[in-house]
Formats: structure tokens, sequence, C-alpha cells
């Protein structure tokens, strides 16, 4: 598309967004549905790029679809302030709302490094020292080493690659470490580490259990995972 | 087979239909979720219904002709002010047994 020139393709879409719009507006819930399913590759990229100037360069699928079904509910809350004739597109219009979304997602707030300020950090800052006795293992290189000797293991780490970032995975199986331990108030203790604010952390753990229980039900390889504690 | 019937067909048959199908389960729980939240009676059936709906295509008015229920009934539902067991049987049979 040449910038400045309106394409038929623009006007229909445009006429489309309006009255899914005019519905949710008026409290037809279903057409948020129909939103999603018209638009939303455009939600997407929309996300997408929000996320990539928080300096996510790369979402997992299963993340990318959360956040454009939340992105939709943003949407759906702001349906009736929207007025067609300003112009912009709701996920322009409503961008910061949008942000808010993506925010909560990255779970921290802050200016994105591009890359020759990230490179020279990266020569500036010491080398990170090798794990000592007293360092916490990264539980995933655990998880991956017990996958050698333990044939659930291996289905776990396969599960849990399969239905999140390393992030995300990392998030679940602290948080439940640390329900194990007896913490009750697992994402407070963890979210300092990620950056996040523990409402965030609670809600990628319920997502990452979600997405793992519907593979548990889809593919029989994970079936096992629906009997561990770390679904339940 | 009607024309509308063979665009569901080809769309279920599209590789991206999947997704679609992923995309609709999710803004279905999104919207039970903010339905619980607003402080609905039933807001899984109502989501579910609404989910139904929307998979049809069709308006509040239109969904009761095609199901034979009242308008009221159908609000009702969406509305969460039903509960599973005590939905109308067209719409029971189309949401399952699993909506609480």
């Amino acid at each position: 598309m040449t910038a400045g020139v309106v394409t038929a393709g623009d006007v229909t879409v445009r006429a489309d967004v309006a009255g899914l719009m005019a519905r949710m507006a008026a409290g037809d819930q279903a057409a948020v549905f129909c939103l999603v399913e018209r638009h939303g590759t455009r939600l997407a990229g929309a996300v997408r790029a929000m996320a990539r100037r928080r300096g996510v360069e790369w979402l997992h699928r299963e993340d990318l679809d959360d956040l454009v079904v939340d992105a939709a509910m943003a949407l759906l809350d702001v349906a009736e302030a929207w007025d067609p004739a300003g112009g912009a597109l709701p996920w322009v219009w409503a961008r910061h709302r949008l942000e808010a979304v993506v925010d909560r997602f990255v779970g921290q707030h802050h200016d994105s490094l591009d890359a020759a300020r990230a490179a020279t950090l990266e020569r500036l800052l010491p080398e990170a020292p090798p794990p000592g006795p007293g360092c916490e293992p990264d539980v995933l290189d655990l998880l991956a080493h017990l996958g050698s000797g333990s044939e659930l293991a291996t289905v776990v780490r396969d599960a849990l690659a399969q239905v999140g970032s390393h992030r995300d995975q990392r998030l679940l199986l602290e948080v439940r470490l640390q329900e194990s331990l007896g913490d009750r108030s697992p994402a407070a203790t963890v979210a300092p580490r990620y950056g996040m604010q523990p409402a965030a952390v609670r809600q990628q753990v319920r997502r990452m259990k979600h997405r793992l229980r519907r593979l548990a039900a889809s593919e029989a390889r994970f079936a096992p995972l629906a009997d561990l504690p770390l679904v339940a | 087979m009607t024309g509308a019937a063979d665009l569901q067909g080809a769309r279920a048959r599209h590789p991206a239909a999947s997704a679609r199908v992923g995309d609709r389960a999710r803004l279905e729980r999104a919207l039970a979720d903010r339905l619980a939240a607003a402080g609905l009676a039933h807001p899984q059936v109502a989501a579910a219904a609404i989910a139904a709906r929307a998979s049809a295509g069709l308006s509040v008015e239109g969904w009761a002709r095609r199901l034979e229920v009242p308008v009221p009934a159908v609000l009702a539902v969406e509305g969460g002010e039903v509960g599973a067991s005590e939905l109308p049987a067209p719409l029971r049979s189309l949401l399952g047994p699993a909506q609480g």
C-alpha cells in the first residue's frame, strides 16, 4: 500500500471494522469473535510491533494468540468511545490500551534498547560468574538434565517447549516449585526475578497450565501430563 | 448444499482453520472470565452461548429464529441468567452438557 492512498481494500476493512465495533458498542459481545476471526491478523501485527518496541523480538505463537484475545477484549471495553469518523482504526486509536496489554505481558515498563546500545552494554558488562555451590540451578537446565534419565521429564520438557517461551516455562516451573516449598505467594516471590508484576506472573502461569492440559488432552504422548501436579 | 454451507465447509478444511478454533476457545474463556468478573451467575454458559451465536454469524433475533426459541430466552442465556441444566433444549444440545 502506498502511504496516503486509500485503497478499496482499506475502505472495505474500515467498513467491516466499523460495523463490528458498532455491534460491540451496542452490547453484542458476539461481534468480538468476528473481529478476531476477520481482523485478528491486523491485531496481531499491532501487538507484535508493540512487543518489538519493548525489546521482545519474537513471540511464541500461543503468546501471540493470547495477546490478540486480550487486545480484542480491550477493544470491547472502549468500543462505545471509538468514532469511525476519526479515521484511525480501533487498534491504532486505542493504542494506549493495547500497549497496556502488551506491557502486562512483557511484565515491565522500560525503553527498549536499540542494537547499538545493547552491544555496548554487552561489552561493558562483566561476564556472569560460573554458578558456585550457593547458586540455584536454572530450572530448565535442571529439567534437561533430568530428561536424560527420565521419560516423564522428557515429556514435560518437550511439552513445555511446545506451549511457551523459555521465560514462561521458567515462570511455571519456579512458581510450582515455590508452591511445593510452602510459599503462600509464589507469584510475588518469582515476579521480581523477571521484572514482572505478580498478577502478570499468575496470568502467564494460568495460561501455561491451560495450554499443557489442552496438549495432554489432544496428544497421546503428552497424556501423562494430565496427572501431574504441575498442571493442576 | 447451500452457499453458506459450502463456505463453512471450505473454512473448516482450510489449513488455518485449527488456529481459528483455538482463537475461539481462547476468546470464549476470556469472555467467561470477563462475565464472571461482572458478576453474572452463569458466565461459562453465557460465553459458550455467545460464542455459538458468533460461529453462526447471526444476530440475537436471527439466532432465536434459527433455534426456534423466544428472543428473551436467548438474551437470558447470554446474560448469564440461565444455568446449564435450565437451557432451552436446542441450546442445550448445541452447547453440550459440559457447560456449568
